[in-house]
Parts: C-alpha cells; sequence; structure tokens
C-alpha cells in the first residue's frame, strides 16, 4: 500500500497533466467501445433471435400480379402443384412467418375472465390454412391444431377459433390451461383450441412483445404465402417452381426462397450495423493507442535517468517493467472508472441502458481497454529495457 | 495532428448533424398551431383514431377559434387506368380527407383545383393526384380531367398536387412505414367517398374492435361505429385560439366518449407530439453522443501530441525567454501553431463531415437517410467547433511553454 501511495504521490507531483491527458483518453476511448460494444452485442443477439420455426427445410413462395393482384385461385394452383412434390400436409397458406418483414398485424387481445387485467394487450396475429403449424413445424405444446371445417375461406368471415403461443397464452391466464378458454379478438370471441411454442412475431421489436402471438383460422384475409416444408434436393422443388412460373408467365411474378434467405435479409441492416459498429471500435482503439502510445512513450523517454539510475543501482527488467505497469494500471483504472462514468451519463440522458449485452459487453470493452495499455507499456518500454545500465546512463 | 482533428471533427459533426436534421420542426409556421386530438395512453398512436360519426362531430368542436379536417389513409394495390388495371406492387397510398386538410399541411397544389363544398357533400367521385403518380399515370399529356378506377368507382382527376412528404411524418406517426422515409399519399380524395372506398383496401389500425380482424376490411365497415380509422387536426387561428380551443373541445368530449377515455384524450399541437414520440430513433441520439465523446478524444489526443512537442523545445523555448521574449509571445507562438494545424485538421474534416453524410444518404433501408444534410445553422457550429477545437488544443500546452522558467530549461537543456 505504502508503494502504491508513493506511486500516486509521485504522480501527482510531477506528472498530473500527462497522467490526466492519460485518464481522459483511457476513460473516452473505454467509454465510446462500450457503449458501441453494447449495441454491437444486442444487434448480434437480433440476428441470432429463434424464430420459434424449424428453419430447415422450411421455402416460402409468395407470388405478385402482374397486371392485377393475384388471387386466391392461382396460389391454391400453386398449392397443388407443390402438394403433389412435397406431400398434403407439407403446404400450407399462411399470412406471413416470422421476420418476413410486414403482412404481420397487431390485434388487441385479453381474456374476458381476468378481472386483473381488463384492458387488452397488442399481440401479433398470423392467419393461416390447416398445416399451417405443421409446416412451420412449430410443436404443439397443449390442444390440437386447426381442423378442416375451422379454416375461414371466404372474404369477411371472422373465425371461431385461435392458437395462442406458449408465451401470450401464459401471460393471458396466468400459467394456467388455455385450451378450452375463450379469449377477446377485438370483440369476437375465440375457443382457445391449442398452445403452441414460442413463435417470433414478423417483425422483431427487441423486446417480450415479440412472443405474444396467436394463430388465426384464416385463409382469405389477403396476402397470403405457401409455405413448404420439403427435406428432399432443392432442385425438385426448384423444378416445379420453373413449371408454375412457366405456366403463370404474364400473371404472376412467383418467387421461392428458402426461410434461411428471408432471415437473411430480414436482418441485413443489423449485419451491416454490427459490422460498423466494429469498424468504429477499431478507429477508436487505433486513434486511442496511437495517442496514448505517443503521450507515453514521451513520458517514458523523459525519465530515462530514472531508468537509468534503477537499473544501475540492480533493478531488474523486470522490476522496472513492474513499475511502469503499476503506474499505468493506476492510469487505466481511473480511466475506466471515469469512462463507466461517461458511458452511465450518456445512458442516463438518451433514457435507455445501452449495455444490454450485461457483463460480456463490459468485459469486452475493458479488455479491450487493457489491451491497448498492456500494447503501450510494452511498446514504450522496449527500446529502453533492450539497452544496458550502462548505455542507458551514458544517453540520460 | 491533422488527420486526428479531421477524424474526429467528421465524426462527431456527422453523427450530430444527422441528429439535429432528424429533430427539426416539421411544419415551422404551424407546430404550435396544429393540434390533433389523441390518447396519449394507447399503443402507437393508435388513441387519435376515430369512427366516422366522432370524427365528424369532433371536426365540428374547432368553433370559432380553429378550422378543422378530418383525414384517414389506407392502401391499395391496383388501380385501373383508361380500362387497363395496374398492379401497383408496393401499394398506393390514398388520403381520404375535407378539402381543408390541403390549407392546413400545406399540401401545394400545382395544377387544377381542390374539390368544392358541394362536391364533398355529394360525394362526387373526384380525386387530386400527386405529381409523382400522376406521371406514372399518364405519361402522356396532362392528367387533369382524365379518369382512373379505383375498383367499381370512376374518379374523375380534378388536381395535381406537388411534393408533399413531411418529415418526420408527424401526421401519421402509427404508420408502419414509421416517421421517415417513403409513405406520401399518391392521391387525395374526399372523405365523403369513404362508403365507395375500393373493396381490399388496407387501412391502419381499422375495425378490430367490431371484430373484424382481416387486414382489409369491407367499405360498408368503414363507416360503421367503432370502426376507428380517421384522425381530426385542428389549425387554431393563433397560439391563444390554441389554448382556447384545448379548453373547449376537453370539455366537450364527454358528450362523446366515455368518461375514462373522454378524460384520457388530450388536444397536443405538433411540437408536443414530436416530443412525446422520442421522434429521433435511439441508435441516431447514440450514434451523436459517441460521436461527440471521440471529438473529445481525438481533441486530447492531439493537445497531447501538442505538449509532446511543446515539451520537446523547451531548450528553443528557454533561449527565447532568455532573450527576452515575454510570456505572451512564446504563448501567442504555440498558439498560432495549434491554430494552424486545427485549421489544416478542421479544412479536412469539413471535407470528411460532408462525405461522411453523403455516405448516410446512400444506406439502405434507413428511412431518414436522406435527411443528413448540413443547413446553414449546422454549418456555422461546425466552423466555431474547429475554431473551439483549434483553440482547446493549442491553449495548454501554450500555456505550460509560456510558463516554463527560463533559467530552469536553460540548464536542463544540452
Amino acid at each position: 500500500m505504502s508503494a502504491l501511495g508513493t506511486m500516486w504521490r509521485s504522480l501527482w507531483r510531477f506528472h498530473r497533466l500527462l497522467a490526466g491527458i492519460l485518464v481522459l483518453e483511457y476513460a473516452l476511448a473505454f467509454a465510446i467501445t462500450l457503449g458501441a460494444a453494447g449495441v454491437l452485442l444486442s444487434r448480434a443477439r437480433a440476428i441470432n433471435e429463434t424464430s420459434g420455426v424449424e428453419e430447415t427445410g422450411l421455402y416460402v413462395l409468395q407470388g405478385t400480379g402482374v397486371d392485377q393482384p393475384i388471387h386466391l385461385f392461382e396460389v391454391m394452383d400453386a398449392k397443388n402443384r407443390f402438394e403433389a412434390v412435397a406431400g398434403a400436409d407439407q403446404v400450407a397458406l399462411g399470412s406471413s412467418v416470422p421476420f418476413f418483414g410486414y403482412q404481420g398485424r397487431e390485434m388487441p387481445i385479453s381474456n374476458p375472465d381476468d378481472p386483473d387485467h381488463p384492458a387488452p394487450l397488442q399481440a401479433n396475429a398470423y392467419e393461416g390454412g390447416i398445416h399451417f403449424t405443421t409446416v412451420l413445424g412449430v410443436r404443439l405444446l397443449h390442444g390440437r391444431a386447426f381442423q378442416k371445417d375451422e379454416i375461414v375461406h371466404r372474404y369477411g368471415d371472422a373465425g371461431r377459433v385461435i392458437i395462442l403461443s406458449a408465451g401470450l397464452a401464459s401471460r393471458l391466464f396466468h400459467g394456467e390451461g388455455a385450451v378450452g378458454k375463450q379469449v377477446k379478438v377485438g370483440s369476437q370471441m375465440h375457443t382457445v383450441v391449442g398452445v403452441i411454442e414460442p413463435l417470433a412475431a414478423p417483425r422483431y421489436l427487441g423486446n417480450q412483445r415479440t412472443t405474444y402471438t396467436f394463430i388465426l383460422p384464416n385463409v382469405a384475409g389477403g396476402g397470403n404465402l405457401l409455405l413448404i416444408r420439403y427435406d428432399g434436393p432443392e432442385a425438385t422443388l426448384r423444378s416445379s417452381f420453373g413449371a408454375l412460373r412457366k405456366h403463370d408467365t404474364g400473371k404472376v411474378n412467383w418467387s421461392l426462397v428458402p426461410y434461411s434467405a428471408i432471415r437473411s435479409f430480414y436482418f441485413r441492416g443489423d449485419r451491416a450495423t454490427v459490422e460498423a459498429l466494429a469498424a468504429i471500435i477499431c478507429v477508436v482503439l487505433i486513434t486511442a493507442l496511437c495517442g496514448i502510445l505517443g503521450l507515453t512513450s514521451y513520458w517514458i523517454a523523459r525519465r530515462r535517468p530514472q531508468i537509468a539510475m534503477r537499473r544501475a543501482l540492480g533493478a531488474k527488467k523486470s522490476d522496472i517493467l513492474l513499475h511502469f505497469c503499476c503506474e499505468s494500471g493506476v492510469l487505466v483504472v481511473l480511466g475506466l472508472a471515469l469512462g463507466l462514468a461517461l458511458n452511465y451519463f450518456i445512458s442516463r440522458s438518451l433514457g435507455v441502458f445501452y449495455s444490454e449485452g450485461g457483463i460480456a459487453t463490459w468485459l469486452l470493452a475493458m479488455v479491450l481497454v487493457l489491451l491497448v495499455a498492456v500494447i503501450v507499456i510494452y511498446g514504450s518500454l522496449r527500446r529502453w529495457l533492450r539497452m544496458d545500465p550502462a548505455e542507458l546512463m551514458r544517453l540520460a | 495532428m491533422v488527420v486526428t482533428l479531421a477524424v474526429g471533427l467528421a465524426a462527431g459533426m456527422t453523427t450530430t448533424t444527422l441528429r439535429y436534421a432528424l429533430g427539426l420542426d416539421p411544419i415551422p409556421r404551424k407546430s404550435e398551431r396544429l393540434l390533433n386530438l389523441q390518447d396519449p395512453t394507447a399503443p402507437y398512436h393508435s388513441g387519435g383514431m376515430f369512427d366516422y360519426g366522432r370524427a365528424k362531430a369532433l371536426s365540428r368542436l374547432g368553433g370559432r377559434y380553429a378550422e378543422a379536417t378530418v383525414s384517414g389513409f389506407g392502401i391499395i394495390t391496383s388501380v385501373s387506368i383508361d380500362g387497363r388495371r395496374r398492379s401497383e406492387e408496393r401499394g398506393l397510398g390514398i388520403r381520404y380527407a375535407t378539402a381543408e386538410f390541403f390549407r392546413m399541411f400545406d399540401v401545394p397544389l400545382l395544377r387544377g383545383r381542390i374539390w368544392t363544398v358541394a362536391e364533398a357533400a355529394d360525394a362526387s367521385p373526384v380525386v387530386v393526384l400527386s405529381e409523382d403518380a400522376a406521371g406514372e399515370f399518364f405519361p402522356h399529356g396532362d392528367a387533369i380531367g382524365r379518369q382512373i378506377r379505383l375498383d367499381r368507382t370512376l374518379y374523375t382527376v380534378i388536381g395535381i398536387s406537388g411534393h408533399w412528404n413531411p418529415q418526420p411524418r408527424y401526421y401519421n406517426l402509427g404508420s408502419p412505414a414509421g416517421a421517415f422515409g417513403g409513405g406520401a399519399p399518391s392521391m387525395f380524395v374526399p372523405v365523403t367517398e369513404i362508403q365507395y372506398a375500393p373493396n381490399k383496401m388496407m387501412v391502419q389500425e381499422a375495425c378490430s374492435r367490431l371484430g373484424d380482424t382481416s387486414l382489409m376490411p369491407r367499405p360498408s365497415t368503414l363507416l360503421s361505429p367503432g370502426c376507428e380509422w380517421l384522425n381530426v387536426w385542428y389549425l387554431a387561428h393563433s397560439t391563444r385560439d390554441a389554448k382556447l380551443l384545448g379548453r373547449s373541445v376537453k370539455s366537450q368530449l364527454p358528450d362523446l366518449f366515455s368518461t375514462r377515455r373522454a378524460r384520457n384524450l388530450q388536444l397536443l399541437n405538433v411540437r408536443q407530439i414530436l416530443a412525446d414520440s422520442d421522434i429521433v430513433p435511439g441508435p441516431v441520439r447514440l450514434y451523436a453522443l459517441l460521436g461527440t465523446a471521440f471529438l473529445a478524444l481525438c481533441i486530447i489526443n492531439a493537445a497531447g501530441m501538442q505538449l509532446s512537442r511543446v515539451l520537446h523545445s523547451t531548450t528553443q523555448i528557454g533561449i527565447r525567454r532568455a532573450l527576452g521574449a515575454s510570456r505572451a509571445d512564446i504563448m501567442r507562438q504555440y498558439v498560432c501553431d495549434a491554430f494552424l494545424v486545427g485549421s489544416m485538421g478542421g479544412l479536412l474534416g469539413i471535407g470528411l463531415t460532408f462525405a461522411g453524410l453523403g455516405v448516410v444518404r446512400q444506406l439502405p433501408d434507413v428511412g431518414y437517410a436522406h435527411m443528413a444534410h448540413m443547413d446553414g445553422t449546422m454549418f456555422c457550429l461546425m466552423i466555431l467547433t474547429v475554431l473551439v477545437c483549434s483553440l482547446l488544443v493549442g491553449a495548454v500546452p501554450a500555456w505550460i511553454a509560456s510558463h516554463a522558467d527560463p533559467a530552469q530549461v536553460i540548464k536542463a537543456a544540452r
């Protein structure tokens, strides 16, 4: 402790200006790295967000009319073609899929028998046909899938049954069994026939609401996609797709994409942000490294006589290294503390604490700044430690 | 030093300029007088939507304090021009509104006219096309007087509106398109025409309260009580009238709504709506702060470099002081030195800032990217920043140099 006190007094008495600048550099580098790393990690988490569907082997077919909007019968024709390839229960109509980006809809849903929550929740609605859950690969936790006579085919009609995702069912019924109970969607009552595993919303919103999803048995709502589950060779599917395109040339523009492409396309902005933030962190650290290295080298060069004297009096290279490491350690710790306070101020002024990655963000930012400090000390001392004490004394 | 300052300035000014541009008042002359009835407790601005009957009743509450307009927005995916159907994959926006909408929201009319009171009362099938839509639908010749079919109704084009897409989109913040970017209406139609609205028109926050869970409610339901998709705006004659209007409307709300809803509804002006909405995206605010912190880091870096330069020149300083140079002379020398370096860094930084804003404008899938422009205020701020940066970089080292004791310095010098 007394050695630390001596070091501190020496820093304060002889080097406070240079030390102050170094502390500020460490603090700003840490604050910026922490802020950027927080966003980077939260975006990286978004990219890897679980969709809830079995992504491998899932294909999505979408058509747009050339001269006029696509008709349901054209979609049904396409459905028949792909059923012949994949199997009757492996093709389904649906309004959207997780991370499709649009064609999702938020609707008010409530449990009319829950006196604690009279106001409805906003949840994400999917509309789909009889095999919608099977083709998506979403596992039923309780109850059953839709039956044929429950599917609404006529435009404007409303169904009577509903399937809830586990998160929504738990929220509405406080963990009790939901199957057989009634929920209110808008002002329409629906009976819950099934509860599925968590299913993400068409749009990733980065919070709990993305798990509040439900499925309505409706294929007449417009904006239909054709979902195909096919584990065979993609070429076979592409061949049927080619035949469909040829058949509908001039009427419908079809596109067939694997689910992985939908996911990749949806999160392309997040990927670009992650890359940009990684580049920003690199630029900040390199800038900080250049500044700190230059200043520390100069500082250490000015203390050449001190190093020479200590070496001449018998101090080993490791003693000198340890001394400067301790000194820099004090500066780094002060810098980290100040940087933390700065980051807290930034977060407070934004109203959001951006270090969403939690301990991982702290560790990442801290390790990066410590790495800078180690490079700086090693780079600054290397030249002087290589010289023998006599040569150092002559230069000093 | 030059590069450090330039990079720091570019990062700080690019992010701050974007932050500033997104927070600008979209309708400066009217933002305090243009008011919307909203329920701030409802999610996604859905609390400002009303059914047709209530919207009409609310529009009459303006009285002598303000004029009012009722409007709603729908998206269709096909129109027929000269008997030929066109599929519009990205959708065409239709704004149903009263004629006051044009004057209240500064929608420019390039040619033709707006519908008359009689035409609105008779629900005449007339439409004002946007300039872009007119050019797309009728590439040859004038669109005025031509006809377009929306589902079963044939509409006559009576006017062409100029570009109108205020950013942020304060009049429809609940839009799925977000507050920035595309989404401007392609056509304006009298609000009384709602009864003839096209089938399969997508309407935001429409009739879910009625249990109509489809994305596209039937046109007949759009007029039904409970089908809430219209909003009401007031333009007060003065800021004083705006306050009086607020009191007047608030006192009459219990006659139209339940006690709870009447209590929640508030008349907010554009500035209040934008302030409540946190219109500037969180990442942009974060980047602005990080950019400023990075600028500070670069200034400290440059100041450190300047300090080591100054301390390297102690012999020269000592000799100058011994020969009679005053502290002010030494100070002046090093401040000038820093100013020169700072100015070069500043000039390079200004160039990099404009390049940075250009890069932001090219970002794909970012609705606000086109807003990354620098106005006069921000340019002046940038020049001021350059000067302050130069001063900060030079001042401390110059002060240290000028306060060095000449005897000590010469003694230490070799």
